[in-house]
This record gives structure tokens, C-alpha cells and sequence, in this order.
């Protein structure tokens, strides 16, 4: 009989106070539900369920302070699937309620920004082929499912400090890494798990970095935000708003100077657009040509704010025509649509021709991070974009071009699930690193 | 055995090092074409050519973000802050990015980084060209730190930084550009991270670097005619920090000067001035004192400027003191 624990809320939260019960004992409660409302000492948080059953019992009653990892309720799950450390898995059936009422005319698949820029068009029909969409969905899939698991791996407290999920912008990560090549290179942001999915991180290695473990991708001393791996590309995600734009700099600098002929990406949220690090890179990548991609994912939300609160122009792709380099939107829910933007920037980066910046237009399902329900965003936004779910628009693409049926796509869920279950499983069971550890790495000693 | 300025010492380094290496590039605010606004770095653009050497926009962090990028990917960049008191304006890069790079990532990347920027007062440059940077950047671990005094360290050191797997920032101050110094034929790398006994002597030890080392050198030649006999170290290297070469003279000494061209707090003399507590506390006989700015600026007026300043009088006065507390 799954617990129902005081959630982890971020930063050097150690307790909250119950504020109020919102499911009483006896009521059904769906995964998703807000069954508390709990106090600490930064916000109100809703508490949702991470499980479906009937509430038992309250153990802890309102005004109640209690600590982290200590049990507030008790839920008997009727019949969800169980894990050997969750308490509950996404059903299977989750990605499809997602898209009750699929457009039959989706929104252009990638758009311009207008004169003046020297504009980029789309590849014109070059979608992916058939390995290449399995392989996109496949990691759409993983993203989506590792996600959710690590939301509630945060929960229990497994997984410390704060985490960032990109669910809603699985598109934007698996587009643009089919459009790369070996030896390309790839800073991105602390929401950025999708990233190194994407790009083929193994997902061990990243669920035991974010338990920090000594097996993680970073021996444990990376954590959810700083996701690197060498090998695929990935130079690192950044914790610090705006500071990897300047690092791929330098990735494109030795791509031009040894003339390898790769490129260097930088993904960013529309947020990072008012940082001085984006406009210094921008303006250097153009007077020097750089073979660079800023890749910006605006998924409307610098953390609690809404975009046109804090960004004067429409579209961030406009911001390109001051640094004389194409700028380019696209719909970021649509994988092939960002596939081929980024080819195309990419072909011209790889020609000499230098930059470009590329705006995804995305959403994130969830907040901020996980102390964050979203109680900004307006009624109905989400649901909107839930209708354009990239996952969904990738499988319908494929059912409809007759590579793809509901068993087929039913056994790529419960692949992905399988995946993810055996890196928690195995994360969880990996040993922490060894305190000697700490004064490792902190320089090269030959 | 040649003789060279601190200036020349810098292009000789940074020209030995391109030459030997097609890996090491340099870049930074008009120091191709223009060859430096101190005119440290001509003729490279030419010798080397624009693909190696580059002049930048005004644009701290993207230039030293950019350095490191490209240093975790295969070259060996030299990027140049035109001033030190512009290592703020990048600061985020240097201590979160190019500090940390390696050890966030586990030990992924090596990160083989150098970052020159020019230093230090007595030059009428005002409060926001002149100040000092080492105590600022002692504070992230990951880099290295270096203060070369003479052209022979400048050379040697500077050469040593470019070679080194870990980031390395060298100051260079702006009042020794046109001391003349020898420098060894056959030199080319030195050690980081040893401090230099550049003046023996039995009865105090004074620690300084730079301007301060040399100001610090003419009170001993002076207070020698006093019979005192000062023993002065050269710190030259701040990050790792020679403790062995400081201790040993203090087991010598038995007392102990620091003068700094930084104010006071959190100022690098205050680690000297713990490391004798800790480790040196029963060799001493005397109180510690650090002669440094206090908490003033500096100021652009001539004598408000030479006030701010450790001078050789004042270095003088405070020895004194403590040979007769």
C-alpha cells in the first residue's frame, strides 16, 4: 500500500506544514490529483498524487509540521502497475489521453521570421526516414517516461536539491539531434535532460548522476542540472542562464580554425534572450562566421513569468536581425518540422556561411521546477497545447504514412518504460561515490 | 644571456608557444591588427595570422566563454583581458564555467586555458583600471593564478601557463611592462606554483609580489644599512601557493611582513598571515603585519594615488616595528 510522503520542495527545505486535506479517507484519488495543500517556507504547494487508488488513512492532520520522506497518507492502489522503487508508474495509456481532439490540419511546420533577414528555408519535404522517425519517437518516448519518473524520484527524495523537466519539448531535443552528425557539439540549459536523451546519453548514466551516484554521467558531482558526456557531443548542461552560449562559441572557434567541417549547438529558453551572454555570442558568432546554432526552446515561461512580461518583441527569431544572421521559427512540437530547420542552419554553418538562430515555439507541461505547479499560466493554455503533443504528432505522421500501428507503437511505450525502470532499478542499487572523491577532477594532475 | 623588457618577455612567450604549438591561439580586444593597447603583442596578427590571432568585439564573457569552449575542444587559447578590473565582467565565466568545467563534468574535459589581463596602479589609470586581482580569484578552486615579477618569470611562467592542462590567469602589471630583465637563452617552461627567495637574509621575512616586490627590495637595501637584514620572497605563483618556501623562511626569520597591493579584506595576506598561524605559529616572535590599501580606493590624484599604494617608507616603517616589538 503505496505512502503518500512529504514531498522534497527544492532548495534547503527540510520540512512544510499541512495546510489543508483536499481528498478525504474513503475518496477515489487519480494519479494527478492535488490531495494537500502544504506550506513551506518559499510557496503554497498543491500535492498531487503520484498514484491512483482509494485515500486510507491521513496519518499527519492540517497545521501538522512534518519533515521530509515522512508519510502524510496512505493510498490503496486499486490496479496500476507497480515498481520496484516508484510507487507508481505512467500507465501506458497516459500518451494517448493526451491528444483527445488531434487537428486534422496541423499549423504550418515552420514559418519565417520577415524581411529583413536573410531568411532559411526549410528542407522542402526532406522529413526523416524510417529508421530515423523510429529512433525520434523512440527517444521522445524515453524522455517523456524518464521524466515522469524523475518527478517522482524527486519526491522521495531520491533525487536532491531541484530538477527541471522538459516535458512538452521532447521535439525540440530529438529534431535537431537527428540533424547532427558525429563530432558536432552541444552545450545546453539545466532543463536539459531531453538533451542528453536525444542525443543518446545512456539513461543508467543519467539517472545515477541525478542520484548522485559514483556511476553517474559525472561521477555524482554534476547532478540534474550539469548533464555532460563527452563521447555523444554533449559539452555540458549549465546551471548559470545564458552562460553555455558562449562555450559552444568555442566549440564552432576549433570547428573553424581545424576545419573538421562540424558545428556546435546551444539550446536556450526564451529567457536566456535577455542576458547579455546571448547578445555577446550572437554578435561575436556573426562578425566571425562561426559554424554555431542558437537554438532557443520558448516555452512561454522564464520561470514564473510569462514571456511578454519581461520580452518586448513577439518572436525571439527577430532578435537574429540585429546580428545579421537568419532567424528562423518553427514549430517546435513538430520533430521532422525541427529536424529540418536545423539541417538546413546546419548545412549553411558547415558551408562557411555562418550562424543562426532558430526559435522553437514549445511548451512545458510543467512548472518551473518541482516546487512550481504553474498557477500562472492561464486557464485552458495547457490543454491547448496538449492537443499538439509532440509524441502524438510524430505517431500520427507515421500511422498515416503506414510505418507505424497502435501495437507497434504500444510495444515502443513499454520498451521506453522497460528502459527506464532498469536505469532507476539500477541507479538506485549503484553505490554513492566515496568521499575521497571530493577533491578530485578539481584539477588535471597529469 | 638576452636582455628583455616584461613586455617583450610576454610576446616572446606567447610567439614561442604559437610557433611551437598550431593548437595555441590568442585572441582579445585589439590584440591583432592594433598589437595590444600596451603594445604587448605586436607583429603576432602578422607572424601567425587571423586565424590564430584575433581581435574580439567588446565582449568579456563571450571571450573567455569562448576560450573555454574552445579549449575542451581541442585548442590551446590564449584569450586576454584588456584590463584585470574586467575580470568581473566576466566573472561568471571564469568562476563558474572555466573553474568548475572539469569537475562538473566528473573530470570529462581537461581544460587547457590560459587568460592574460594587465594590472595594478601607480599609473594615473583611476579606481576602475588599476586594482589587483588575485585575492578576487583565490577564492575558485580549478584555476590557477599567477604573478610573474621579472621578465624572466614572465617569459618562463607565461609559457608554463600555456602548456598547462588546467586554466591558468597570469597578471601582468602595468607599471613593470618596461623593466628590463635577463632572460636565459635556453628557458623555456618554469614550474608553477614556486615562490622564489629573491633577496636572502636572517632577521624578516617579507612577502610581495610584483610592484610590491620590487618596492618591497629597495626598503631591504635600505633598512640593510640600518642592520637589518630582510629576507624577501617572490610569491609568483598564488594559486597553488608555495607554503614550504614561506615557512621555511619564517623557521629562519622568526618574523613575518606580507605586503600587498590590494585592500585589506579578504586580501591574499590574510592566507599568508593564517599559514604562519597555523603552521608557523612557534617559529614566530613577533606579530604578523600586512601592509596593504586598507580599505581605501584608489584614487586618480597623484598623491592620493601614491598614498593608497604601499610605498618603500611605509614598507620600512611597518618592518621596522615589528623587528623591534
Amino acid at each position: 500500500m503505496p505512502d503518500v510522503v512529504m514531498p522534497n520542495m527544492g532548495f534547503d527545505t527540510q520540512s512544510g506544514r499541512l495546510i489543508e486535506w483536499q481528498k478525504q479517507p474513503g475518496e477515489a484519488v487519480n494519479k494527478g490529483d492535488v490531495i494537500a495543500i502544504i506550506e513551506s517556507d518559499k510557496a503554497n504547494v498543491e500535492l498531487e498524487a503520484t498514484t491512483s487508488g482509494v485515500l486510507i488513512e491521513h496519518v499527519v492532520q492540517p497545521g501538522d509540521e512534518v519533515v521530509v520522506g515522512a508519510v502524510l497518507a496512505r493510498i490503496d492502489e486499486a490496479s496500476t502497475p507497480k515498481s520496484a522503487v516508484s510507487t507508481a508508474v505512467l500507465p501506458r495509456a497516459a500518451i494517448t489521453e493526451f491528444v483527445p481532439n488531434m487537428p486534422q490540419e496541423a499549423p504550418p511546420r515552420s514559418r519565417l521570421t520577415p524581411p529583413p533577414h536573410d531568411m532559411v528555408r526549410a528542407g522542402g519535404g526532406a522529413a526523416l526516414d524510417l529508421t530515423a522517425r523510429q529512433t525520434a519517437l523512440q527517444r521522445m518516448l524515453q524522455i517523456r517516461l524518464a521524466e515522469e519518473r524523475i518527478q517522482e524520484l524527486f519526491l522521495q527524495n531520491l533525487i536532491r536539491g531541484t530538477t527541471h523537466l522538459a516535458i512538452g519539448q521532447e521535439a525540440c531535443a530529438v529534431g535537431t539531434a537527428a540533424a547532427l552528425l558525429p563530432g558536432d557539439k552541444v552545450t545546453c540549459t539545466y532543463r536539459g535532460h531531453h538533451h542528453a536523451v536525444a542525443l543518446g546519453m545512456s539513461l543508467h548514466a543519467m539517472i545515477a548522476e541525478m542520484m548522485g551516484k559514483a556511476a553517474g554521467a559525472c561521477k555524482g558531482k554534476g547532478g540534474s542540472m550539469h548533464m555532460t558526456d563527452a563521447q555523444i557531443g554533449l559539452l555540458g548542461a549549465n546551471a548559470i542562464v545564458g552562460a553555455q552560449l558562449p562555450i559552444a562559441l568555442g566549440a564552432a572557434l576549433t570547428a573553424q580554425i581545424k576545419r573538421t567541417g562540424s558545428i556546435a549547438v546551444a539550446f536556450f529558453g526564451e529567457g536566456a534572450s535577455n542576458i547579455g551572454a546571448f547578445h555577446e555570442a550572437l554578435n561575436m558568432a556573426a562578425v566571425w562566421s562561426l559554424p554555431v546554432l542558437f537554438i532557443c526552446e520558448n516555452n512561454l515561461y522564464g520561470e514564473y513569468s510569462v514571456w511578454s512580461k519581461t520580452t518586448p518583441v513577439q518572436d525571439i527569431a527577430v532578435r537574429a536581425a540585429a546580428y545579421a544572421m537568419p532567424g528562423v521559427i518553427v514549430d517546435g512540437q513538430d520533430a521532422e518540422a525541427v529536424y529540418e530547420v536545423v539541417k538546413a542552419a546546419g548545412d549553411r554553418a558547415r558551408a562557411g556561411d555562418g550562424p543562426s538562430l532558430i526559435e522553437c515555439k514549445t511548451y512545458r507541461y510543467r512548472g518551473h521546477s518541482r516546487t512550481d505547479t504553474a498557477p500562472y499560466r492561464p486557464a485552458g493554455e495547457l490543454d491547448e497545447w496538449l492537443k499538439r503533443d509532440p509524441i502524438m504528432i510524430l505517431k500520427r505522421r507515421m500511422m498515416a504514412d503506414g510505418q507505424l500501428d497502435e501495437d507497434e507503437f504500444a510495444e515502443m511505450t513499454h520498451a521506453a518504460e522497460v528502459a527506464v525502470t532498469h536505469a532507476v532499478e539500477w541507479a538506485s542499487a549503484a553505490p554513492f561515490p566515496p568521499v575521497e572523491e571530493l577533491y578530485k577532477d578539481v584539477y588535471f594532475e597529469g | 644571456m638576452p636582455e628583455l623588457t616584461y613586455r617583450e618577455a610576454v610576446a616572446k612567450a606567447l610567439a614561442d608557444e604559437m610557433a611551437s604549438d598550431p593548437d595555441v591561439v590568442f585572441f582579445g580586444e585589439d590584440v591583432a591588427e592594433a598589437g595590444g593597447v600596451f603594445k604587448v603583442t605586436p607583429g603576432l596578427y602578422q607572424r601567425f595570422g587571423g586565424d590564430r590571432v584575433r581581435d574580439t568585439p567588446i565582449s568579456e564573457q563571450a571571450i573567455i566563454g569562448m576560450a573555454l569552449g574552445a579549449a575542451i575542444t581541442g585548442l590551446r587559447p590564449v584569450a586576454e583581458l584588456m584590463f584585470a578590473d574586467f575580470v568581473p565582467v566576466a566573472l561568471d565565466q571564469i568562476a563558474n564555467q572555466v573553474a568548475k568545467y572539469r569537475y562538473m563534468s566528473g573530470g570529462q574535459f581537461t581544460v587547457p586555458l590560459t587568460i592574460r589581463a594587465a594590472q595594478g596602479g601607480g599609473n594615473g589609470f583611476g579606481t576602475q583600471h588599476s586594482q589587483c586581482a588575485e585575492s578576487w580569484l583565490m577564492n575558485f578552486p580549478g584555476l590557477k593564478v599567477v604573478s610573474p615579477s621579472t621578465p624572466r618569470d614572465m617569459y618562463g611562467l607565461l609559457r608554463a601557463a600555456i602548456r598547462e592542462d588546467n586554466p591558468v590567469i597570469v597578471l601582468e602589471h602595468k607599471g613593470l611592462y618596461n623593466l628590463k630583465g635577463d632572460v636565459p637563452d635556453r628557458l623555456s617552461a618554469m614550474a608553477l606554483g614556486v615562490a622564489e627567495v629573491v633577496r636572502a637574509g636572517r632577521d624578516i621575512t617579507v612577502v610581495a609580489s610584483q610592484l610590491m616586490l620590487h618596492r618591497a627590495v629597495e626598503a631591504a637595501d635600505g633598512l640593510a644599512r640600518e642592520g637589518i637584514d630582510c629576507e624577501v620572497i617572490d610569491v609568483r605563483s598564488f594559486v597553488p601557493l608555495d607554503t614550504a618556501t614561506i615557512l621555511r623562511s619564517l623557521r629562519k626569520t622568526h618574523r613575518l611582513v606580507i605586503v600587498e597591493e590590494a585592500p585589506h579584506g579578504a586580501g591574499w595576506g590574510g592566507d599568508i598571515a593564517s599559514l604562519a598561524a597555523d603552521e608557523g605559529l612557534f617559529y614566530l616572535e613577533a606579530p604578523v603585519r600586512r601592509v596593504n590599501m586598507g580599505s581605501a580606493l584608489i584614487a586618480y590624484s597623484p598623491p592620493l594615488e601614491d598614498a593608497v599604494l604601499p610605498n618603500v617608507a611605509r614598507i620600512s616603517a611597518v618592518i621596522r616595528e615589528v623587528m623591534t616589538s
